[in-house]
């Protein structure tokens, strides 16, 4: 299939976004339909990889400068320049890492100008290291919430347990991109090249809806226990045990990937142990990879952990009203051409919105009449 | 100008035409002793759009209050408001012999006028932020100190100079010369802001019919301000586009009925009979709040966040003062309050200004009343240097 044709799209925001994506097209193949978006130009340096810069009248594109409000205005000054990329597309993957400037500033708006148009969305969120400070951390958390209200699902990932103390200082956010691009390579893999349980975007896209906060884990082992070996390593994982309970895991959606070696016997005992250790209640959905030439030996295990939280219910509503505010927006401004109260007046734009259109009809308020 | 000859204020509002004459009682008090309204025609978002009709309102209200009050007036200050206005901060260096002296704040203060605005501006305002000696930064008073370059920072309030001459031009059209323009937000401030206000760090909101300006108050000075093109006008147009209303039928609801959303109003409102709709039909009282209530929720979200993105939010300690027609709307307070925190209240004029005590809702004043406060303090500092005509053509005390 041309990557065109893909109705699944791999959104990389900022440049820790956009280093990820290019790492995750290399990795699995010029098929994945991906996409990278900055405020600095030195991200479209790759030229197999479509790259749209935001903010170029703004920024010239220098870059945010670490500053989140610049970010968001450069979006918000051209949304549209995302459009003719999103021909067809009915799920975006969005990579970002929060902390700085682009990732920080322009996610959340650009996952609403997605919503907008239909398309559902899960955004891999980095967060800072400890130890690059609180106003990273304050930032990056700032952002978490606006995302989270934006988007259908959010999986952060605190770098601090995406790589371990051990590594180098000056290799960690290497390997952090690299352990993150190989998680979505897997990932992609599951949904596009299925083995014998298929699991394809539309399973994701319909899992995705709606589903509010998720956790995201890889584990991979070889050897005669490696069904073992790699259920004790997710249950050990801190992306996917810190800081939840199985009280709240609402669905499971898991990716087994192999060679031709793999037994009926393991993806039993991966399906069930998993299930047993974090919700045996919620849903499950698993898909296999049969690939002797990449997998030969080992077995990999990619899961997403759905999680029922508070948070989630509260924003599903504010997620459904951005998606059907696009199509009221039409409506709405159709409502506001057939009055003539302010047309002899200046516009009053905020962030892009006009303001003279009544709030209710753009906030999409259902009235009790 | 006698310092004790009466002074008058005109406001060309989006709603209403206003006229105020006060006497002066002594410095920083006045008494109103009368004011003339009618409803506004050719304005929009607090801007002219039409010089005739708006010139026809201030014509109308000149012989209200002539043939009701007995005041004939030739000469009034101007209330400027609208989303035209904008802020700027300027820096203006001096070089100091040692010792900043008297003569040098003058000079620095007037240098600082020279606010190097572009032509098709005009200055409203120019308020201190304090001064910096040497690289020493937030100087309340530095003179008597050492050093060799003082800078002043100011906060410049101007608006488009054609928005001022439209005004004037209507004004000129009934008549009525135009003394001075003053920024809106800032009348309003000074009429119901104490110094313990200024002091405490206050926010003043005035929530007109075409725009909403506010003004921002930290250890005493104005710190912040801005316009913006949103006020009750929207409200009565969102309104009217949720339930198919007339513009009147809108109007009469939101002032009658419409409220805050709180979760015990609930039942139905019945709209004025019009050729749209028949006698007795009804909207929901909670559907009729939801509409209020977002677009002021709105409102108030959208300031805060021009607070926070200006650095002053944090200063604002003291809490915030409503003022304006839409400070009439129920429950508006407590919406306030919870989108800034802190205490909320309802503007009560300052005990300076007397004369208005028994208007039926005195915080809707406010802009002309301060106007007039600002106007009182102009004359005193103008009148040592340069004595002006009274503003009366003929004035007739006591009737």
């Amino acid at each position: 299939m041309k990557p065109e044709n893909s109705s699944l799209l791999l959104l990389g925001v900022g440049g820790a976004g956009a280093t990820t994506v290019r790492g995750v097209r290399r990795a699995y193949g010029a098929s994945i339909r991906a996409l990278t978006v900055d405020a600095d130009a030195s991200s479209g340096t790759s030229a197999e990889t479509p790259f749209v810069l935001i903010g170029g009248d703004r920024l010239a594109g220098r870059g945010a400068g670490g500053l989140p409000a610049e970010a968001r205005a450069a979006f918000l000054d051209k949304p549209d320049v995302l459009d003719a990329h999103l021909e067809g597309v009915r799920t975006a993957v969005i990579v970002t890492a929060l902390g700085g400037g682009t990732g920080s500033g322009a996610t959340s708006e650009i996952v609403r100008h997605l919503a907008g148009r239909g398309i559902v969305t899960i955004v891999f969120a980095t967060l800072p290291f400890a130890f690059e400070g609180a106003e990273r951390q304050n930032a990056a958390h700032n952002a978490l919430g606006s995302i989270e209200h934006a988007a259908d699902v959010l999986v952060p990932l605190p770098l601090d347990q995406l790589v371990t103390g051990e590594d180098n200082m000056k290799e960690a956010l290497v390997r952090a991109a690299d352990t993150l691009a190989t998680a979505l390579t897997l990932l992609w893999r599951v949904l596009e090249k299925p083995g014998y349980i298929a699991l394809d975007a539309e399973h994701l896209r319909n899992a995705l809806t709606d589903a509010g906060r998720a956790r995201f884990a890889t584990a991979a082992a070889f050897g005669a226990d490696r069904a073992e070996d790699v259920l004790r390593a997710l249950s050990s994982s801190p992306l996917l045990v810190s800081g939840s309970s199985i009280a709240h895991v609402k669905s499971i959606f898991m990716g087994i990937l192999a060679g031709d070696d793999l037994r009926l016997s393991e993806v039993a005992r991966v399906a069930d142990g998993f299930r047993a250790a974090f919700g045996r209640n919620a849903t499950f959905q698993l898909g296999t990879v049969n690939d002797e030439a990449t997998f030969s030996g080992r077995l990999v295990v990619a899961v997403l952990v759905f999680d029922e939280t508070a948070v989630a219910k509260g924003t599903r509503e504010t997620r459904r009203a951005d998606r059907v505010a696009h199509k009221n927006r039409k409506n709405a401004e159709a409502a506001l051409a057939a009055s003539d109260r302010f047309s002899d007046s200046e516009k009053t734009m905020w962030h892009n919105e006009d303001l003279d259109i009544p709030t209710y009809l753009r906030h999409n308020l259902t009235l009790d009449r | 100008m006698n310092l004790s000859d009466p002074i008058a204020a005109l406001e060309i509002g989006t709603s209403r035409t206003v006229i105020a004459i006060a006497e002066p009682l002594g410095p920083g008090r006045i008494s109103i002793v009368a004011y003339g309204d009618i409803p506004s025609s050719g304005v929009r978002k607090s801007q002219i759009t039409d010089i005739g009709q708006a010139g026809v309102s201030v014509s109308s209200v000149l012989k209200r209050l002539e043939s009701e009050n007995g005041y004939s007036i030739g000469r009034a200050a101007l209330a400027v408001s609208g989303p035209q206005i904008r802020v700027k901060q300027l820096v203006t260096q001096w070089q100091v012999d040692k010792t900043v002296t008297e003569n040098d704040l003058t000079e620095i203060y007037n240098r600082s006028c020279d606010t190097g605005l572009e032509d098709d501006r005009t200055l409203l305002d120019v308020a201190e932020l304090g001064y910096g000696l040497d690289g020493l930064d937030g100087i309340a008073s530095p003179k008597g100190m050492s050093g060799r370059l003082l800078k002043l920072r100011t906060l410049v309030v101007h608006g488009a100079k054609a928005r001022v001459e439209d005004a004037r031009a209507a004004a000129t059209a009934a008549k009525l010369e135009i003394s001075d323009a003053y920024f809106a937000g800032r009348c309003a401030a000074e009429a119901v802001l104490s110094p313990e206000d200024k002091a405490a760090g206050t926010l003043l909101i005035d929530l007109g019919g075409g725009s909403t300006s506010y003004v921002a108050f930290a250890d005493g000075r104005m710190i912040h301000a801005g316009v913006l093109g949103v006020g009750g006008d929207h409200v009565t147009n969102d309104v009217r586009l949720a339930f198919s209303l007339s513009q009147s039928q809108a109007e009469t609801v939101k002032r009658s009925a419409s409220a805050i959303f709180s979760p015990e109003r609930t039942g139905r409102v019945e709209i004025p009979a019009s050729l749209m709709s028949a006698e007795g039909a009804t909207i929901s009282m909670r559907a009729l709040d939801t509409v209020v209530n977002a677009r002021m929720g709105e409102l108030f979200s959208v300031v805060r966040e021009e607070l926070d993105a200006a650095g002053v939010l944090h200063r604002l300690t003291g809490g915030v003062v409503l003022t304006g027609g839409g400070a009439r709307l129920q429950n508006v307070v407590s919406l306030a309050r919870s989108i800034f925190g802190g205490a909320v209240r309802t503007g009560t004029l300052v005990p300076g200004v007397e004369g208005l005590e028994k208007d039926e809702f005195p915080p809707q004043l406010a802009t002309i009343a301060g106007t007039l406060l600002l106007e009182q303090r102009n004359s005193d500092e103008q009148s040592i240097f340069d004595p002006l005509t009274s503003i009366f053509k003929k004035f007739f005390p006591g009737k």
